[in-house]
């Protein structure tokens, strides 16, 4: 079975479609074929295998065409210039989410003059229209084909929504507190951590597990734009490298100004962002020296 | 002196060598690779791949239909046979290379004379 793993290697690359596949069948009996006549000619099965596969020559152009992956692009390219039309379901989402904004603009700016310019309470009534709006808009912008992007599956999109709903919840009932109630530091962020925490977390994750989905037009700028970056970082795997570091850095660094927020008093909890910034820049320090040890090594 | 054969010369011609094949009766990819290493003896090495791409261009062109062979044993084979646009292509080719063939003929000549 030599040559069905190295046809199967062949193409490890390649999207399956079904004529790639016929592709490779017919590759691997042609193979099998040639492989049998040169063992008939006396070749060892070694010899025989190694002439064949060099006679095959280079047929990845062949698998270039025939991989989804590669038509996929060639469509791209044909509708790069037509802008994706918007459905009419989406149109009427928009228009909805945009009205229920709008409305709670005008509310809130009716109860702010209503109330005696009390900023505060007009601040608690916009936010309940904040978070339906809000939620609509992620889910359809995450859904919505650009002339960029291709539409985010609507289950994925539908996470995001919830969590950013689940935020801007979070939000708005924790600030209702401090603005109508006037209760303690503490007390709001034990109302607000519940929902925000969580929510950003399923962000994190998803931003994370995120798959690209710009079109292949985007991809080929972005691979220039990549060429021109690689004086400066070094390849893609350090760029994520350092885009984590300073990411673990940032969350850490809001978990500890929040406990000591808590615990203290806020003026004892903001230095903490200082040393983030130093920490920072040392992240970026060391990878500008690492990045000058591995050129002067090359 | 003893000539050399143009492999970019030949590889021009792999669409319309691949159709002369298919004129006589339907074949499968190595029957096709076999009997041009036979009739060159060997002496032109053809990549298998452009046979591939030619396949699949007179594929696209409607010159060729492929279809699978039915073997009971060991694997199935895909069949070429040619097409009535493809016989009048590989015609065509013909009588374009032997035009060809005439002008380069007196160009190349010339010296001779």
């Amino acid at each position: 079975m030599m040559i069905k793993k190295y046809v199967d290697d062949l193409f490890q690359s390649y999207e399956s479609t079904p004529e790639l596949e016929d592709f490779k069948e017919e590759i691997m009996m042609n193979l099998k074929d040639r492989v049998q006549d040169l063992e008939k000619k006396g070749k060892s099965s070694d010899e025989a295998f190694a002439e064949a596969v060099a006679e095959l020559g280079d047929i990845t152009a062949i698998a270039d065409d025939l991989s989804r992956e590669k038509r996929k692009e060639i469509i791209g390219k044909m509708y790069v210039d037509t802008k994706p039309k918007l459905s009419a379901g989406y149109a009427i989402g928009y228009t909805l989410a945009a009205g229920v904004l709008l409305f709670g603009i005008i509310t809130s700016l009716i109860t702010y003059f209503s109330t005696g310019d009390n900023l505060f309470i007009a601040i608690s009534s916009l936010l309940p229209f904040v978070v339906p709006a809000g939620a609509a808009l992620t889910y359809l912008g995450l859904t919505t084909e650009t002339t960029a992007k291709y539409p985010m599956h609507w289950k994925r999109a539908l996470i995001y929504t919830l969590a950013v709903g689940l935020i801007l919840f979070g939000i708005s009932i924790s600030s209702s507190q401090y603005f109508m109630e006037n209760s303690d530091p503490a007390a709001i962020l034990g109302v607000l951590i519940p929902f925000v925490l969580p929510g950003i977390l399923v962000i994190a994750f998803l931003i994370l597990t995120e798959k690209k989905r710009f079109k292949p037009w985007l991809m080929q700028e972005h691979e220039r734009h990549h060429e021109a970056y690689t004086g400066y970082y070094k390849d893609t795997e350090e760029i994520t490298k350092r885009g984590m570091l300073s990411g673990a850095l940032w969350i850490g660094t809001m978990g500890v100004f929040l406990i000591i927020w808590i615990l203290t008093n806020i003026l004892y909890a903001l230095p903490v962002f200082l040393f983030a910034i130093v920490g920072e820049l040392l992240i970026e320090y060391r990878m500008i020296s690492k990045h000058k040890r591995n050129s002067t090594a090359k | 002196m003893e000539g050399r054969i143009s492999a970019d010369l030949l590889r021009g011609h792999t669409d319309t060598i691949v159709l002369g094949i298919l004129m006589k009766n339907d074949a499968y990819g190595y029957q096709i690779y076999k009997s041009i290493m036979d009739r060159t003896d060997g002496l032109y090495q053809l990549k298998e791949a452009t046979l591939y791409s030619s396949y699949k261009r007179l594929e696209k062109e409607a010159c060729i239909v492929a279809y699978w062979g039915d073997e009971s044993q060991g694997g199935r084979r895909k069949y070429y046979r040619i097409t009535d646009k493809g016989r009048i292509q590989y015609k065509q080719n013909i009588a374009d290379w032997e035009f060809t063939q005439r002008i380069l003929n007196r160009l190349l000549k010339e010296e001779i004379d």
